[in-house]
């Protein structure tokens, strides 16, 4: 008459045990074999992400022809993925993410990647453009930059980083091209339409010869530019039309070349200190720069 | 430059952060009779002229650009009697006369 009845008995073992399947949902446990299968452990996590990646920076490649590593560390890293892959389904670890989670993290680093991989790909065609306009006899001249070596580097931002860094990424990547000195009879139009890979230039100097006056009419905008010097005979109205959408200008030199022993006009101003032309991934080992000219 | 017309210059003066203007020609006495359209202007601060067909009536129409406070004329045609006009309507914008002409003073 006094006995209790079994289900009431039995009631709080069976709570027990539903919190303890409870709690191996948000907490590590020894019993990984219990684990149900959409979870991962933290290797494969990193196995996918380094996946993830790579397939970003495969359709990077063949979307917008950017090779963001080379060919043969592309291989190497798809081979080290690959094993980490097969590796990790035999390896537990107590923490475990959720596939939810692992989602989440994949898309977020997969936006990441992508602006970066952009920007990364503007600053690769800057320095391109660069390279060719040095190459040719431009002068350029990069943002402020302290101590430099081939070992070290320190960019605009203050970042002290491996040369080997700046050479595999541009140096344009880590200081963006601020002055720019096209004064070689060699540069032509095609030189000037360059000008649209250059993404940050504040000072652009004209003085060549070779640019037309059809080629001063098609120059590139670039936004950013405040000083314009245009030291040529071919500025035309359609030039000025040009400049005129040029909004952040705030100083406008238009001259024509002057004949040796002349007379008259403005002291042209030299170039910052902080700001020495230089071309790109020609430093010498103490630090001194060497001119490509 | 040889020239520069008033629509020109006009583009010019719509700069909405242009301070400083240097406008030079090797070509003694182009033609710059569209400098009026920089009358507009309301940014302009330093105005360098050079080797054009500059004179007093040229220089006059520049007392209408309210922000310019220096003006530098470098073997242009004005007269001692043109600059000594602008500078009592404009008396806080310096006017510098390159060569000197006989009977200014330099300011």
């Amino acid at each position: 008459m006094n006995a209790k009845p079994p289900s009431t008995v039995k009631a709080p073992e069976a709570s027990d045990s539903d919190t303890a399947d409870m709690a191996d949902d948000v907490r590590p446990t020894n019993r990984a074999s219990s684990k149900p299968p959409h979870r991962y452990s933290r290797l494969m996590m990193l196995s996918l992400v380094l996946a993830g990646m790579l397939l970003v920076t495969v359709v990077a490649y063949f979307a917008f022809g950017f090779e963001l590593i080379t060919g043969e560390l592309g291989a190497l890293a798809a081979l080290g993925t690959v094993s980490l892959i097969l590796v990790a389904q035999f390896i537990r670890f107590r923490e475990r993410i959720s596939l939810r989670t692992l989602l989440i993290i994949i898309t977020l680093l997969a936006i990441g990647l992508a602006f970066f991989g952009r920007y990364a790909a503007e600053a690769r065609d800057e320095s391109n453009a660069v390279e060719v306009l040095v190459a040719d006899g431009a002068v350029a001249a990069y943002g402020k930059r302290g101590h430099q070596s081939k070992k070290y580097i320190r960019t605009e931002n203050g970042w002290y980083l491996p040369g080997w860094v700046e050479d595999w990424f541009g140096t344009a990547f880590f200081s963006p091209l601020r002055e720019l000195k096209l004064n070689k009879p060699d540069l032509g139009d095609a030189h000037l339409a360059l000008l649209s890979e250059i993404r940050q230039l504040e000072s652009l100097e004209v003085l060549s010869s070779g640019i037309t006056a059809e080629g001063l009419a098609a120059m590139p905008i670039v936004p950013g530019i405040k000083d314009l010097s245009l030291d040529t005979p071919k500025v035309s109205e359609k030039s000025l039309e040009r400049i005129g959408q040029l909004r952040d200008l705030k100083s406008l030199r238009i001259t024509r070349p002057r004949r040796q022993g002349a007379g008259g006009g403005l002291p042209r101003l030299p170039l910052h200190p902080n700001h020495l032309p230089l071309p790109p991934n020609q430093l010498s080992s103490f630090g001194f720069l060497i001119w490509n000219s | 430059m040889a020239a520069l017309d008033e629509e020109g210059a006009k583009t010019l003066a719509r700069l909405p952060t242009l301070r400083h203007l240097t406008l030079d020609s090797n070509t003694k006495w182009a033609d710059i009779s569209g400098i009026s359209g920089l009358g507009k202007s309301n940014t302009i601060r330093s105005l360098a002229i050079s080797f054009f067909k500059f004179g007093d009536a040229e220089l006059q129409t520049l007392e209408s650009i309210g922000s310019l406070n220096q003006v530098h004329l470098n073997h242009t045609s004005v007269t001692a009697d043109g600059v000594r006009a602008f500078r009592a309507a404009r008396p806080n914008v310096h006017v510098h006369v390159h060569p000197p002409i006989p009977g200014l003073d330099t300011q």
